[in-house]
């Protein structure tokens, strides 16, 4: 099991007496950030493929395979 | 406490969706809040509050694995009539959401984490095709998985009282990720 980090029990002891707070404070942020993020991370990161290629090489799946993405 | 790990054959291992009760009775990865969650995993699958698929061996009934989605919705306070534009559905932000995932403690450090959560996306990626969202989401529980998702490019939305920060990947690399199963691999982006 990993043992948790200084942050982590830092983290834990702060949510304890906390309410919940919204990690937005509007749709319109919300959409602005993931704009943000992808701009920022360049899309697939050499992980992220890495994962893929993992899967389709390794892992029996049952989910069904999609369609064309759309676009535009 | 020392955790014997036995190696896994992937071969004789298939994510499907949660097949019965029994299937996640007794799970235990180590971190309590995911093993408390697939708990109640067949509940949560009946009352159709969130789907749950898991990673099984031939010949076992247990599951070795897991993860679920659902659409909880991630709050947006306080938005309300002034702002009459096409981002103004009160109350909630359209993601999908990565409740938990999974492995158990004896077959951890084998890639099967890998393999669900691609395994994730892919349905999520499914349901992209038929309802708009902007990304998946999920609250990362500690600061190891935390740099995990950041490396699969999940921005980080981290504010003063959130007890856990929560993590989004966009749709359009969701989509992007999609490519790589369909041929020839995409090219990395010019930043």
């Amino acid at each position: 099991m990993a043992i948790p980090s200084l942050q982590d029990f830092l983290r834990w002891m702060q949510g304890r007496d906390q309410k919940k707070k919204s990690a937005f404070d509007s749709e319109r942020e919300a959409y602005d950030f993931v704009q943000k993020v992808y701009k920022d991370t360049g899309g697939v990161s050499p992980e992220l493929r890495s994962a893929y290629l993992f899967y389709l090489k390794n892992i029996h799946d049952d989910c069904p395979t999609g369609s064309e993405p759309r676009s535009g | 406490m020392t955790i014997v790990r036995r190696a896994l054959n992937l071969d004789r291992v298939r994510i499907v969706p949660l097949p019965d009760a029994h299937a996640l009775a007794g799970f235990r990865c180590g971190d309590g809040s995911v093993d408390k969650w697939a708990a109640s995993s067949w509940q949560l699958e009946q009352a159709h509050r969130a789907r749950t698929f898991c990673a099984v061996e031939e010949e076992n009934p247990k599951a070795i694995g897991f993860y679920s989605l659902s659409m909880t919705g991630v709050s947006a306070k306080g938005f309300g009539g002034g702002n009459a534009d096409q981002f103004t559905r009160d109350g909630y932000i359209p993601f999908i959401y990565l409740d938990f995932i999974g492995v158990a403690s004896d077959c951890q450090e084998q890639k099967m984490g890998t393999g669900l959560m691609v395994s994730a996306l892919r349905r999520c990626a499914n349901v992209v095709r038929s309802v708009a969202i902007y990304g998946v989401a999920l609250n990362s529980l500690n600061d190891r998985t935390t740099d995990f998702y950041k490396r699969l490019n999940f921005g980080i939305r981290d504010r003063p009282g959130m007890q856990h920060p929560l993590m989004v990947l966009p749709v359009m690399t969701l989509l992007d990720a999609e490519k790589i199963l369909e041929g020839p691999l995409p090219q990395p982006r010019r930043l």
